[in-house]
């Protein structure tokens, strides 16, 4: 019950708290990273009402209060494509077309994992429903720290791959135990009483279908009234995911596997933004290659992280392996911050210091983003939610 | 390592440093315009020509000369044929391919399904075989509808697919219904899929083709992809049936012939497998039903323990059978669609009519036959550039053109 009160209270909150008599507050640091090219040293950035007022060498200070801080300041990272912060309850499977679900109903703002991220330096999470349906309703973005559900964002989950066939009545183990084992302990998917398709070509029937059905909630992504999250793995998914959002005039996020970079000239005449999934990869080669070929389509990406199973500073890894791989510091910190903003429409929100976007700082001790850098304090909404 | 494995090895250690580069093409790869020189051009429309030099312009032949002098530093002794074309060529072979919701699914469409990004295109293109027609896997009694395309070009499928004759796809005998089992792996449960005999794979097609041609007067039997059905009643789409042995054969015949008595309608049918179709010809004769012969076997049988004779391609032909050869998508060496039309040489078929018949017979059969299947003036440009005499043992391939592209 108390769990379900937090949550409403999140989602009600959607933007962050307009105080009309709010205090302003210049951050003044040794270094202040904008993330749009320009790094003041040292600078400042004034903060009201959970947003930037205004970020520069030198501000007017009248009637604020200065906070003076030693390091490097810069905005939050942005997380991409988390499924594992929604738990196992977040997985419906009573239904292979989920449009009608909400992932921030099910959503726990007040977790742990959701402190961690904050601590090391990531102030917006990207939820997508960790879903064995071909759609499974609406994602969610959510500021860590606070817990604050954004109101914009919430993207259409729409499965290209083939996590959405493993209820099929296939089950390939259960092989060296013969029929009669699987028989009496359990028909392991053997019944499909949900209608789930177990192939391509059934899935993308049952996709036009209801793209075209205008009573169905999936109908709304046509045309982009409502954003989607195509989830893709491989390169031949990838490519329908393209082509579907190019028949729909569908518009969001493309969730793609290291070897999208094949597909970059196509992903940008889609105008669709990346998520990359690289860190599964023992082998980054061509998940940093991708990286490169989508920088320099100038197709906007950011990296997929999975706070609850992988370490948070695996985000800051990707980017040292882009770096590693031939991306420049700027354009690797981009795909950290505003890179991923963009990819998931939320330039205009978060992912730089800059007039108008959401006060979300990270002071470090060295250079943002950097593996050997710690985070020491971090603000979302203008709020500090953590300090070392 | 085996003996046959050093073997393998050598032999494509040697064809990769024979055939680094052709000595015969001078092409615009970003143009896909060029020019191709061959001692022999078998064009496949009834023309052998000698020392011809072919050009071709954005991805067709322009203009084939005859009797041009050879240019300095072209190697002699080159053969040039048309791109093979397989009407078998196995390219869906995920699990992830097979609608296992519905055993007869006839809306489906195998595209979908089609992975462009698999090697197996890529092996395809370089045995010479330039246009394949996918079908969906043979594990639901009917799969769904086929799709046709070239094994190299765009990744976008919209791009690649081929304007051709639709046809729709399903089995006879035991794939789709091997033993009461899932798609893949053992059975587990009681629940598995239906049918598990013959006798309920045919059961499954009859009512299908009944239920649709009888929903138009009573609307109940109306079924989701019944209009696929009539279609191939009407003769729209062609019927392209997977049955080996004579009696699996018999019964997609029979069926076809039953449609016909009950005035349903008279639907086109291409037998693929065929391996017994020696055994009942006059069958397929009176039915005026093709075969795509499933590939020779080097010993023992041909799947679901049909025999397949050496010389089955060329009893259609005397018979007048209509019949073109398939490798089902195998690229090893000694397995490949050539070594088919070698394999059916040796039972007896003239060069010439084993060139057509992974070639311009193909290419008629999807509908195709203005745009692929013989080398002439307007037709894509799509060759194969043999070493020596094609299908022979001793010819190898040294360089194959998709659309005026050649294959690395």
């Amino acid at each position: 019950m108390f769990l379900l009160a937090l949550t409403v209270a999140a989602s009600l909150a959607g933007a962050p708290p307009q105080e009309t008599n709010a205090p302003t507050v210049v951050l003044r640091a040794d270094h202040v990273h904008t993330g749009t090219g320009a790094v003041h040293s040292p600078g400042m950035v004034k903060v009201r009402a959970g947003r930037i007022v205004d970020v520069g060498a030198s501000l007017n200070t009248d009637g604020a209060s200065v906070l003076e801080l030693k390091g490097h300041l810069s905005a939050g990272m942005v997380a991409l494509g988390d499924q594992t912060l929604l738990g196992e309850q977040g997985v419906d499977t009573t239904r292979f077309v989920l449009g009608e679900a909400e992932t921030r109903l099910g959503f726990d703002p007040r977790q742990p994992a959701m402190q961690r991220l904050a601590q090391e330096g990531v102030t917006t999470v990207v939820l997508t429903p960790p879903s064995h349906s071909l759609v499974a309703g609406r994602g969610l973005i959510a500021k860590t720290g606070t817990g604050r559900v954004l109101a914009n964002g919430q993207a259409m989950h729409v499965a290209f791959d083939a996590e959405m066939f493993v209820d099929r009545a296939d089950p390939m183990e259960g092989q060296d135990f013969g029929g009669g084992f699987f028989f009496f302990f359990g028909p392991n998917g053997a019944v499909n009483p949900n209608g789930y398709k177990s192939s391509y070509s059934g899935a993308a029937e049952v996709l036009e279908e209801n793209v075209q059905d205008p009573n169905s909630p999936v109908s709304k992504i046509a045309g982009g009234e409502v954003t989607a999250w195509l989830r893709s793995s491989d390169r031949a998914e990838s490519a329908r995911a393209i082509a579907f959002a190019k028949r729909h005039k569908v518009q969001g996020t493309l969730e793609a596997g290291p070897r999208i970079g094949d597909l970059a000239a196509e992903v940008k005449a889609s105008g669709l933004g990346v998520a990359l999934t690289m860190f599964r990869e023992t082998d980054p080669h061509f998940a940093t290659q991708s990286a490169l070929a989508l920088t320099r389509a100038g197709v906007p990406y950011g990296f997929c992280l999975s706070a609850k199973e992988q370490p948070v500073a695996s985000l800051r890894m990707a980017a040292a392996l882009c770096r590693r791989a031939g991306l420049t510091a700027d354009q690797s910190w981009r795909a950290l911050t505003s890179g991923a903003a963009q990819a998931v429409g939320l330039e205009k929100q978060v992912g730089a210091l800059r007039q108008g976007l959401d006060a979300d700082l990270v002071l470090w001790d060295g250079q943002p983003g950097e593996l050997t850098s710690r985070v020491l304090q971090v603000w979302v909404d203008g709020q500090k939610v953590s300090a070392r | 390592m085996t003996r046959t494995h050093t073997f393998a090895f050598a032999l494509a250690l040697s064809i990769g440093l024979a055939t680094a580069r052709p000595a015969s093409a001078q092409e615009d790869q970003a143009n896909n315009d060029g020019k191709v020189y061959a001692s022999v051009l078998h064009t496949s429309a009834g023309e052998t020509l000698k020392d011809v030099m072919v050009t071709f312009a954005d991805g067709k032949i322009t203009a084939i000369a005859p009797g041009s002098a050879l240019p300095d530093g072209y190697a002699e002794g080159l053969v040039l044929t048309a791109g093979l074309i397989d009407l078998s060529a196995r390219v869906t072979r995920s699990e992830n391919a097979v609608e296992q919701t519905n055993e007869v699914e006839s809306r489906l469409s195998v595209a979908n399904s089609l992975d462009l990004f698999d090697r197996t295109w890529d092996r395809l293109a370089r045995s010479g075989v330039t246009t394949v027609l996918a079908t969906p896997p043979d594990r639901n009694v009917v799969g769904g509808l086929s799709a046709v395309l070239k094994t190299q070009g765009s990744k976008d499928m919209a791009q690649r697919q081929l304007n051709a004759r639709n046809f729709l796809r399903g089995a006879m005998g035991d794939a789709p219904s091997s033993g009461n089992r899932p798609a893949w792996g053992s059975p587990n449960s009681i629940y598995n899929r239906r049918p598990t005999t013959r006798m309920g794979v045919e059961w499954e097609w009859r009512r299908a083709f009944f239920d649709a041609a009888a929903a138009p007067e009573y609307p109940e039997l109306e079924f989701p992809g019944a209009d696929v059905f009539r279609a191939v009643l009407a003769g729209n789409i062609t019927l392209y049936v997977q049955a080996f042995t004579v009696i699996d054969i018999r019964t997609a015949v029979f069926l076809k012939e039953e449609m016909k008595r009950e005035g349903f309608g008279d639907i086109q049918m291409w037998i693929d497998g065929g391996s017994e179709a020696w055994k009942d010809a006059q069958l397929l004769k009176r039915s005026n039903t093709g075969v795509v012969l499933s590939p020779f076997p080097s010993a023992g049988y041909s799947p679901e323990r049909s025999f397949q004779a050496w010389r089955v391609a060329k009893d259609l032909d005397e018979m007048g059978i209509p019949f073109t050869l398939s490798a089902h998508g195998r690229t090893e060496p000694g397995r490949t669609l050539a070594d088919q039309a070698g394999r059916a040489m040796r039972g007896g078929l003239s060069f010439e009519k084993a060139l057509a018949a992974v070639t311009s017979a193909p290419a008629a059969v999807l509908g195709l036959e203005d745009r692929l299947g013989t080398v002439e003036v307007g037709k894509d440009a799509d060759f194969v550039l043999w070493s020596g005499q094609p299908f022979e043992l001793t010819s190898r391939i040294i360089g194959v053109w998709v659309d005026g592209r050649q294959v690395q």
